[in-house]
Formats: structure tokens, sequence, C-alpha cells
């Protein structure tokens, strides 16, 4: 097992150096020179030439990229544009808001779709069934953001009974934290919940038909314990797989998500750096969301083979 | 006169298999809710290439006579007007065009790429096989709208760039799909054959294993179209893909947010449009990939 985290940490690492040059290459793509851009159409040529210096703009790319590369080993991912501060204290304080964002609503993605596909399981072609299955298709035909626009136009403008905007951390104030992610936190869930829910339903349906279902039931244990005990148990691997999947997509939901909510979060931070032509965010930014997906996919493997022997083995051969 | 099948041939297991000789075969094999699906979205694509001629206004005429954020039902204007007195149905329809063509082109260019890659990657098989497969993996390793926007910041906004970053998006699973059926049609007999007579890479890529890849491909493409137009929306709605005054569903509902506690139309129009058809095109890509054997 722990040969094979090594092997799959060393395959991140690989990943990760491409990704990063992807990035690195794309932003340096962008027509016209950073230098003019930084100090506008008044600058001579002399004050262009010595900010491209002390920036290193003047360097190869390869060079450019390596010393960056070296910076970000020592947690060092450059300084903003804008007001000078560096990207690494900007990130450090959007991230908790986009994990916080992103963990909630996946927890809640998987809480929503579980007693849903099982109980679409229960009949396969039935009422039921049909009519869940018109669900979870309704939940992923809005993307997040686009319910995030109905869930502000109804609960924060028409009920008033969550705020539209605004972040507040679970440690300074428990209940108006809760209320500030409430929304943002469902509307990133409900797509989430009806894949889940679609490929959950899928599996339950093939695992029925299994011997050892036959035997439980032979046996005469309850229905209940039937699903939540020897079911779940023997469709969580591939249930957590596609949970590590779809935490990839909710990221990158919550970009748009939390610029409907004007939350701080790290999606948002890229927009304003977007418009701010800010490319050292934006970079940090991409290259933190790299690792972090390359973290859950590791997480969602060890997990996976945890939950599941026959996963474990696959594995570790 | 017609061609009879060799004696010894099973003529109805012949005709089972190959419901040839009609177009649009594939209509037959579809559930209901999945034909409904299809209607929806062939009278969509009518709607939106013919009735946008016949309306009397433009998407960026302004019509500040009639009224701003006129509700939908108001004289002249079905739909309702939006924060500059623009014809909400107009723009809606044109919008559709501009949305939907986005979604279109990235899928095309998705596949193209995706197919070549995934085609190499799987008959070449090797090191060429592992780098081809590690880039995509990097791909893979963005949150979609972080690639997304990493590329519209480098190229930056427009159509042409909305259409490059959705298609590098979907080019892995592309690649991905047509890699794993290449690799189960490699070492059929068919192709085997084709390499005794003669062929070469090329030649066996596009006339042997394509032809017997292309239907889950399809299916892919209808699975990928359903995700590149709330791609583009979330692009257009955060102001990096297309630019106003070109409407888009994305950045219709980009207008409509700022101006959300006065008027919620100019929001919920262009929201129930992407949701009726990204509901369809699922449906419709849940029929095709079960027809085309490639149910997940």
């Amino acid at each position: 097992m722990f040969k094979f985290v090594l092997r799959r940490i060393i395959q991140s690492l690989v990943v990760f150096l491409i990704a990063s040059f992807v990035i690195f290459a794309t932003l340096q793509l962008l027509p016209g020179d950073p230098a003019r851009r930084l100090m506008g159409n008044m600058a001579t040529d002399q004050q262009l030439e010595a900010l491209r210096e002390s920036l290193g703009l003047n360097r190869s790319i390869i060079v450019q990229y390596f010393d960056w590369l070296w910076n970000l080993l020592h947690g060092d991912l450059g300084s903003s544009f804008g007001a000078g501060q560096s990207v690494t204290s900007l990130v450090a304080a959007a991230l908790p808001i986009t994990l916080q964002l992103g963990i909630y609503s996946l927890i809640l993605a998987l809480l929503v779709a579980i007693p849903l596909a099982f109980q679409s399981a229960k009949r396969p072609g039935g009422i039921i069934d049909s009519l869940l299955s018109v669900v979870s298709i309704s939940f992923t035909s809005l993307p997040a953001f686009v319910w995030g626009l109905g869930f502000v136009l109804f609960f924060s403008l028409t009920l008033t009974l969550f705020p539209s905007s605004g972040y507040i951390a679970p440690w300074e104030n428990p209940i108006e934290s809760f209320r500030s992610f409430a929304l943002p936190v469902v509307a990133l869930a409900l797509p989430t919940a009806g894949i889940i829910a679609r490929v959950g339903r899928s599996a339950i349906v093939d695992t029925s038909s299994s011997a050892f279902v036959t035997y439980a039931k032979a046996k005469g244990i309850s229905q209940a314990r039937l699903r939540y005990v020897h079911i779940l148990k023997a469709v969580s691997a591939p249930l957590i797989t596609l949970a590590g999947v779809e935490f990839i997509f909710l990221l990158g939901d919550a970009v748009a998500v939390e610029t409907v909510f004007s939350l701080p979060g790290m999606g948002r931070l890229m927009v304003v750096s977007f418009f701010n032509r800010d490319y050292p965010v934006i970079q940090g930014c991409a290259v933190v969301f790299i690792a972090l997906v390359l973290l859950a996919n590791i997480i969602a493997e060890i997990l996976a083979a945890w939950a599941d022997p026959r996963v474990k083995e696959a594995a570790t051969k | 006169m017609s061609i009879e099948p060799p004696s010894g041939v099973n003529r109805d297991r012949l005709e089972t298999k190959i419901p040839s000789g009609r177009k649009f075969y594939f209509l037959r094999l579809l559930t209901i809710p999945e034909r409904i699906a299809f209607a929806f979205l062939v009278i969509l694509v009518l709607v939106v290439t013919l009735v946008p001629m016949f309306l009397p206004y433009t998407a960026e005429q302004q019509n500040f006579d009639d009224g701003l954020l006129l509700p939908p039902g108001s004289a002249n204007h079905i739909l309702g007007t939006d924060q500059l007195a623009r014809d909400l149905l107009s723009r809606l329809l044109l919008g559709a065009r501009v949305s939907l063509s986005i979604a279109l082109g990235s899928v095309a260019i998705g596949l193209v790429v995706g197919a070549i890659i995934g085609i190499t990657a799987g008959y070449r098989g090797g090191w060429m096989n592992t780098t081809l497969m590690r880039v995509m993996d990097s791909l893979q390793a963005f949150p979609t709208m972080v690639l997304a926007l990493v590329i519209a910041a480098g190229l930056g906004p427009s159509y042409q760039s909305t259409v490059i970053a959705i298609s590098v998006v979907m080019v892995p699973g592309f690649a991905r799909v047509s890699r794993t059926l290449t690799l189960r049609e490699r070492d059929k007999d068919y192709v085997l054959a084709s390499r005794v007579a003669g062929a070469k890479g090329l030649r066996i890529a596009t006339t042997q294993v394509m032809p017997n890849i292309w239907a889950p491909l399809a299916a892919q493409a209808a699975v990928a179209f359903a995700h590149a137009i709330p791609g583009e929306a979330a692009l257009s709605f955060l102001g990096l893909g297309v630019q106003p005054p070109t409407p888009s569903w994305g950045n219709m509902m980009a207008d409509g947010y700022a101006y959300i506690s006065l008027s919620p139309w100019p929001i919920i129009a262009p929201a129930v449009a992407l949701a009726l058809t990204v509901a369809s095109v699922s449906v419709f890509a849940d029929g095709l990939q079960r027809i085309s054997g490639e149910e997940h």
C-alpha cells in the first residue's frame, strides 16, 4: 500500500510539473509586453528596460519557469502586480473559503444523492425511479452558478431569508457563517448530487443482483441494514472515486458561484485578477488549484482502497 | 433489383442487425423521453436559425420609447426588455446562436484533436502513448473553469478564445475514449488483415479503426455538448467569454444579475432556455450512449 501511494505521489508530481508549465506558457502567450502593461504608455524605453530587468522578464521563458518553480518550492508564489502583496498571502486568505465551500457541498451532495440512489434502485424502471431520474436530470441541467442566481432571487430578494453575498468565518460567528454559506453550498451541491445519484443508482442496481445480497436477504436481515451496510459497503469504492472526480468539478464550478455570492475565495480572486491583468495571481491560484486536485485524487484513491479490499488488491499488485 | 445475401446467411438476423435503407433508424431505438428531447432539439435548431430573420428588432437595438426592464407580455416585446431596453426575445434567440455555435465549435475541435491524440496513443502504444496520456492527465488536473480561465486570460476574452478554451477542456475526454476504443479494435482480425495487406498507420486509422469507433465517439460528443453549453455560459457570465454587446446566454445572465433587484426576467429567460437545452441534450446523449453500447 505504501509503495502504491508513493508511486501515485511521484506520478502526481510529473503531472504537476507539466500542468504548471502549461499555465506558465499560456500566460506568456498573452499579446503585448507585461512591462508596458504595468507602467502604461507614458513610460520611456529606459524605464521599461529597468522594470524588465528587475522583474526578470528579459530572460528566456524556460529560465523564468524554473526560477518561478524554485520559488514555489519555498512557498513563494511571487508578488501581485496590484498592491505589491505576495501572492502566497492572497491565496492563503482565499483558500480556506474555497475549501470550505467545496467540502461542505460535496458532503451535502453525498447526503442527498445516496438516499436518492437507493430509493431509485429499489425498483428499477418503476414510478419512483422515473420520478427521481427526472429530479436528478433537473439538478444537473442547470449549472451551479445559475442555481445560485435563482437562489439569490428567491431566498435573498423575495423571502429575505439568507444574505446574497459576503463571507463570515465559522470560527468568528458560526450562525452567521452558516447563513452566508447556505445558498452557495446548496447551489454547488445540486448538480453534483444529480450526477452522484445517477451513477450510484446504476451501481446499486448492478450490486443488488449479486449472490451476497441474495444470501443476506435469505438470512433475514432488515432492508435498512441490507442497504446501508451490505450494499453501501460494496458500492462505496466507485462512489468514493466518483466523489473525488466530482470534487474537482465542484472547485471549477465554485469560480462562478463565488462570483455570484461575492465570496472572496480562490475563484473570485482569479476573476478579479483577470480584470486587473494581475497575471502572477492567476498563475499562483491555478497552481494551487492543481495541487488541490492532485491531492484530492490521491486521497480518493486511498479511501477507495481502504473501503474496498478488491481495489486495494488491484492497486498493490 | 435487390441484392440477395449469400445463401447460408440468416436473413432475419441480417435485417435486424442492420435496419439499413432508412435514415435516422436510430430514432426507433430511442425511448419516448429521448425522442421528445430529440424533437425539442430539432425545433430549437429550426427556431434559432429561422425565427430571428422575422424579428422586428436586432439584438443590440435599444427601444427606449417602449421602456426599460419591461416584464414579459408587454406590447411589442413578448419576453419584455432588458436594462438597455433591448428586446429580450431577440437577444435570447440571437444569443442562442452565439452560445450554441460556441458549444458546437468547441466540441468539434475537441473531438477531432482528442480523437487524433487518442487513436495515435492507442495504436502506437509505447512512449508515444505514455507521453500523450501524461499530457492529457495534466490537462485533466485542472478544474475545468480554471483551465478555461487561464486560456481566456492568455488569449484575451473573445468569441474565438472561448471556443479554444472550452475545446482544450474537451480534448482529454475524447482522447481517453478514443484511446480505449482503439485499444479494443487494434488487435482485431480486420486490422491485422489490413496490415498484412500492407496498409500503414494513417490508412488503418482512417479506413479501418475510425469507422468502427465513431458511434461511441458521437455519443461522447453529445455528452460533451451538454457540458460545453454551461461552460460557455459560465465564462461569459464572468466576463471572460463573449463580450457585450453581442448577446450570449451567459452574458445575458451577467447583465440581468446587475439589475436583479429591479427585474428577474432578464435572468429567467436565458436560464430557462439553458436548462431546457442542457436537459434535452443530456437525455438524448444518454440514448445515444445506450445505443452505441457505451453506457457507463
